[in-house]
């Protein structure tokens, strides 16, 4: 092809043709079949490269969300087996839960729903194996012995350094939620929620909590309205609701 | 399509469309563990189980978001071998000096058979095009990266300081070169057999 036919193409695909212009352009396709096939290259050529540039965020957030999951999943399965010799801990562990259960279970059943009552967060982990980030771990065993204000401070300072992500947000805001510091915790969250990312409903959960905190309770609802049945915390919001 | 037509397993598709937290998640849980199974038995580890998972993944998200991906077979058989398929690749490539299985991956089930076969071409062409692109030189590439990613081709002039004329004749002209190294690249022919 020469290059006066890529540039008929571009502008045929992007509307600059007249109408005559246009219907020869057409006819030649029908007609001229060494020209249709270079056409159709250069079509699908371009179609690639839209998708590649313009969803380039798209695919780097999907990514990094997928990321998040399988180094959780591939994580845990490697610490399966360590996890068996902790058995009788964690039995232990299982009885004093059913205790405790059954403890905060008959006192809810004469009190208001308070943010202490749901926001129960699991151990969080951030680092990945073999890879050496002496900040993201000084962050996670900060959040996890619940030194939220250092924590708060560490998640700052990452993603300061260009290492945000939707994670590291969401445990930012859970801890200023923690701190009080409500509206930076809702700003950070309503960013979440409206962001592509796997942690859109977590984010809406912990929007709902942290307006149960401030007792805005129908904000509380309402977001609470908005958890998708697929979500873990479906349920859990479900209930509050009936409370709410 | 018709809506019949689709397999009830669609919903891990749109589950990865969305970036759905949970759906991923049971994709992991349920379909992971036979991959891993597989490529560990095949001269592999639980690492690289994890980046063909991940690689795979990646795939059919954009199948689905770019050629609206339906899926007409279950999601278990179709992922598997494709995550198989990935991995014999890997395995043939040359730093790979620990070959041990030499097997085709077909599948018994028809509907299972194309839809994998859609997936693969689908990135066997991104691949390809891929590939080419790093071929077209440093200034087509950002003159290109910017025409799809700024809202008109003004602004690409403004950015790279050149007349609005001669920015639109290098985006058809940085096109054209990459069509023609695409169209001569003997993987072109091959898939444009398969397709």
């Amino acid at each position: 092809m020469k290059e006066h036919d890529y540039i008929l193409f571009e502008d045929y695909l992007t509307g600059q043709l007249s109408k005559t212009e246009n219907n020869q352009f057409q006819e030649r396709l029908k007609t001229d079949n060494t020209f249709k096939n270079a056409f159709d290259t250069y079509k699908l050529t371009s179609d690639f490269l839209e998708n590649t540039y313009q969803k380039e965020e798209e695919t780097v957030a999907f990514q990094k969300d997928l990321a998040a999951v399988s180094n959780r999943y591939f994580d845990s399965t490697q610490n399966q087996s360590t996890k068996s010799k902790k058995g009788f801990r964690a039995w232990m562990g299982i009885a004093a839960g059913i205790l405790l259960f059954l403890g905060i279970f008959i006192s809810q059943l004469f009190s208001e729903p308070q943010y202490s009552d749901y926001a129960h967060y699991p151990e969080i982990s951030l680092t990945v194996r073999g890879a050496e980030n002496a900040l993201l771990l000084e962050a996670e065993n900060a959040f996890n012995t619940k030194d939220f204000k250092t924590a708060n401070q560490l998640f700052t300072q990452l993603i300061n350094n260009d290492s945000a992500t939707s994670e590291l947000q969401l445990y930012q805001a859970i801890s200023l939620i923690e701190l009080k510091k409500y509206a930076q915790a809702d700003s950070i969250l309503t960013e979440l929620i409206y962001a592509p990312s796997v942690y859109q409903s977590e984010a809406k959960w912990y929007a709902a909590l942290s307006k149960l905190k401030q007792d805005d309770k129908a904000s509380c609802a309402e977001l609470l309205k908005t958890i998708p049945e697929d979500s873990d915390h479906y349920k859990q919001a479900q209930k509050l609701l009936k409370k709410l | 399509m018709s809506e019949k037509n689709r397999h009830p397993d669609q919903k891990y598709i749109d589950g990865l469309l969305q970036s759905n937290s949970s759906v991923i998640q049971s994709i992991y849980d349920k379909f992971a563990p036979k991959v891993i199974h597989y490529i560990c038995n095949n001269s592999g580890d639980k690492d690289q189980a994890k980046d063909i998972i991940q690689e795979v993944l990646v795939v059919i998200y954009k199948q689905a978001r770019d050629k609206d991906l339906e899926l007409t077979c279950p999601f278990d058989a179709y992922f598997f071998l494709l995550c198989k398929r990935r991995w014999l690749n890997e395995l043939k490539k040359p730093h790979q000096k620990r070959v041990t299985i030499l097997e085709s991956v077909v599948s018994e089930d028809e509907a299972v058979e194309k839809q994998f076969f859609e997936t693969d071409l689908f990135d066997q062409q991104e691949q390809l095009y891929t590939e080419m692109l790093e071929k077209i030189g440093n200034s087509c590439k950002e003159l290109l990266k910017l025409s799809f990613q700024l809202p008109s081709m003004e602004a690409v002039a403004k950015q790279l300081d050149i007349s609005y004329g001669y920015a639109r004749k290098r985006k058809s002209l940085c096109i054209g070169k990459l069509t023609e190294l695409i169209r001569q690249s003997p993987k072109f022919i091959t898939l444009k057999n398969e397709a």
